[in-house]
């Protein structure tokens, strides 16, 4: 018993601490003082990583350990994801110190609510069970509705607000109709049991597909796969930076979670071949992202069709579990590759947006000038979002592919040429935004104040940007250890 | 007995009324309104299947629970997100809302 709660402490953690973070915030009014609110914030999540990591390098953690009679997985995959959760909402805080700054707002709340939606990812990432995942995905949208609208007097925020809610609750309610159908079909809501019920009495065929294309809506709209990808855009626009940031990262992250628990564990490729229809997904929503993200003027718009590109590389290597062993360990290594990108490229614009208060790309003009740091570094993010060395992106893209070769299957291989064709179409929008950045003039040039706290951010990220390249070892033998602690198809 | 089947069609034109309501409805609360009925098909769905094919496991039932909570809050979250944008536009028709788009 002490040692299941052992394996539930990430959770009790986050779950006081966030409690804990509303007191915080209650007695720290004044704006002006120690930022309590924020370092407590950073506290608890520290806290919550220590046994995190603990139980991912003791060996405490197995393929197959769940406690709570199997509805709480505790193996590689589930701490992988507590990690990355951990590790992007940390960033994210500081992120958030700086640009709400000078904004009226709640700050106890804001920072318990991010905490609350760390929480739900890493129990997300843990769910082995129907009833589990429907809880905890509602609890991360719930939270994450909230967020996106937490500027209460812009407009902007409030409609993405709206859209987020609309588009999420309409794609729960798709999903929680396809997970009462599996029930139906299997009687049962734990993953493991739903696959050996399959591999018993295998389904109709056709009511299984349509049960598994309303699960996909759920899962699609939190990781941004077309055709569940509209509401994205207009959320990362209008939502507060620190935020778009958090969508874009954490919440992605865990929509992979529970895609990949779910597809590799409850229904594997013997149940129904789910890797075909994965490609033909994986194959739009790249195309899609890429294409559309040319044409967009603003950066937090742009970044959010690249995310969704970025989506589409990862879904690749999902249908890639299905014939390479390798894929699972490359998904993993290009989740923590662009975790740290992707955080950077929003620290910048986050930095940038609020002291020119502008989001389009052409007031990035002639930033060399203006932040020299801030442009070096937001060219190595740009290099690394699209797959170029000398950058984390490259090592993710490149073990993505090889995972995709390796399988021999010549559908894969067809999609993998697509994908470095989007590839190459994705370095026209990012080397966009250097152009403007370095060669176009600009119509002021006073510097841009760069505040202590986001030089620490871009530049931790930066250096994790190359030294996940450079020094990959650690990081490759992570997502293998990570990957092989779980038990998949 | 009332058949099974009669349950799941039941179920089945519930959620296509809710899918219509939530693609034709312009009012925020009205697509709200879809997404429950939505909801409830689900809800008829788990219940009828744990009453016909195993009645002696809760699971279903818990399941029903479970969605019907997280739909209050839902609704909790969604109505005040409306209100809020309400206070600002005055407005709640969805396709008014659109200062941002493409």
């Amino acid at each position: 018993m002490n040692f299941s709660l052992f394996y539930l402490s990430p959770e009790l953690i986050l779950a006081l601490g966030g409690i804990a973070a509303l007191f915080v915030g209650l007695a720290s009014k004044s704006r002006k003082g120690f930022p309590w609110p924020e370092v407590f914030c950073l506290l608890v999540l520290a806290a919550a990583l220590v046994p995190t990591i603990a139980m991912l390098t003791m060996g405490r953690v197995t393929s197959g350990t769940s406690i709570f009679g199997g509805i709480f997985a505790v193996d590689g995959l589930a701490m992988f994801f507590k990690i990355v959760a951990l590790i992007s909402t940390g960033i994210v805080t500081l992120i958030s110190t700086d640009f709400f700054r000078r904004i009226r707002f709640h700050r106890g709340e804001y920072y318990a609510l991010l905490i609350f939606a760390t929480l739900a990812i890493t129990t997300l990432a843990a769910s082995a069970d129907l009833i589990m995942i429907y809880l905890t995905l509602e609890f991360l949208s719930l939270t994450s509705y909230i967020l996106a609208g937490y500027l209460k007097q812009d407009t902007k925020s409030n409609e993405a607000a709206v859209k987020y809610f609309l588009y999420g609750s309409i794609a729960s309610a798709v999903m929680i109709y396809g997970m009462s159908l599996i029930y139906g079909l299997t009687g049962t809501t734990n993953i493991v049991e739903i696959a050996s019920t399959f591999k018993v009495n295998p389904a109709s065929y056709s009511l299984l597909y349509l049960a598994v294309v309303m699960l996909l809506a759920g899962f699609g709209y939190k990781i941004a796969m077309v055709p569940f990808h509209q509401w994205s855009p207009d959320v990362y626009e209008g939502a507060p930076t620190p935020v778009t940031a958090f969508l874009s990262v954490g919440s992605k992250a865990a929509g992979f979670a529970v895609l990949i628990r779910v597809f590799a564990t409850g229904i594997s490729t013997a149940i129904l071949d789910w890797a075909g229809l994965i490609m033909v997904l994986s194959a739009v929503t790249m195309t899609v992202g890429n294409l559309v993200a040319i044409p967009q003027t603003n950066i937090k718009r742009m970044l959010a069709y690249s995310s969704i590109g970025q989506a589409g590389y990862l879904l690749l290597g999902v249908a890639a579990m299905a014939y390479s062993s390798i894929a699972l360990p490359s998904v993993l290594l290009y989740i923590f590759a662009y975790t740290f990108t992707n955080l950077g490229a929003f620290a910048v614009v986050s930095m940038i947006s609020t002291r020119i208060k502008s989001d389009y790309i052409r007031d990035y003009a002639g930033l060399i000038r203006r932040a020299p740091a801030a442009a070096v570094a937001m060219v190595f993010f740009m290099l690394s979002l699209a797959g170029i060395p000398p950058t984390a992106g490259f090592l993710g893209k490149f073990y993505i592919f090889a995972a995709a070769i390796q399988s021999g299957n010549s559908w894969l291989l067809a999609l993998t040429i697509v994908a470095i064709i989007n590839t190459i179409i994705s370095v026209y929008y990012y080397m966009n935004v250097v152009r403007y950045m370095f060669f176009v003039k600009a119509k002021r040039i006073e510097p841009i104040e760069q505040p202590g706290i986001m030089n620490f951010v871009i530049g931790m990220t930066f250096a994790m940007t190359i030294i996940i390249l450079v020094y990959a070892g650690p990081f490759i033998s992570m997502a293998h250890i990570s990957s092989g602690m779980f038990k998949g198809i | 007995m009332i058949p099974l089947e009669w349950y799941l069609a039941l179920a089945a034109v519930l959620f296509c009324t809710g899918i219509f309501g939530v693609l034709t409805r312009r009012n925020a609360i009205g697509i709200l309104m879809g997404i429950e009925l939505m909801l409830n098909a689900a809800n008829i769905n788990l219940v009828a299947f744990a009453r016909y094919m195993h009645p002696t496991i809760l699971t279903g039932h818990i399941f029903a629970i479970f969605v019907i909570t997280i739909a209050a809050a839902e609704a909790a979250v969604g109505l005040a997100i409306i209100i809020s944008i309400y206070r600002n536009i005055e407005l709640i028709n969805v396709d008014k809302i659109n200062v941002m788009k493409w």
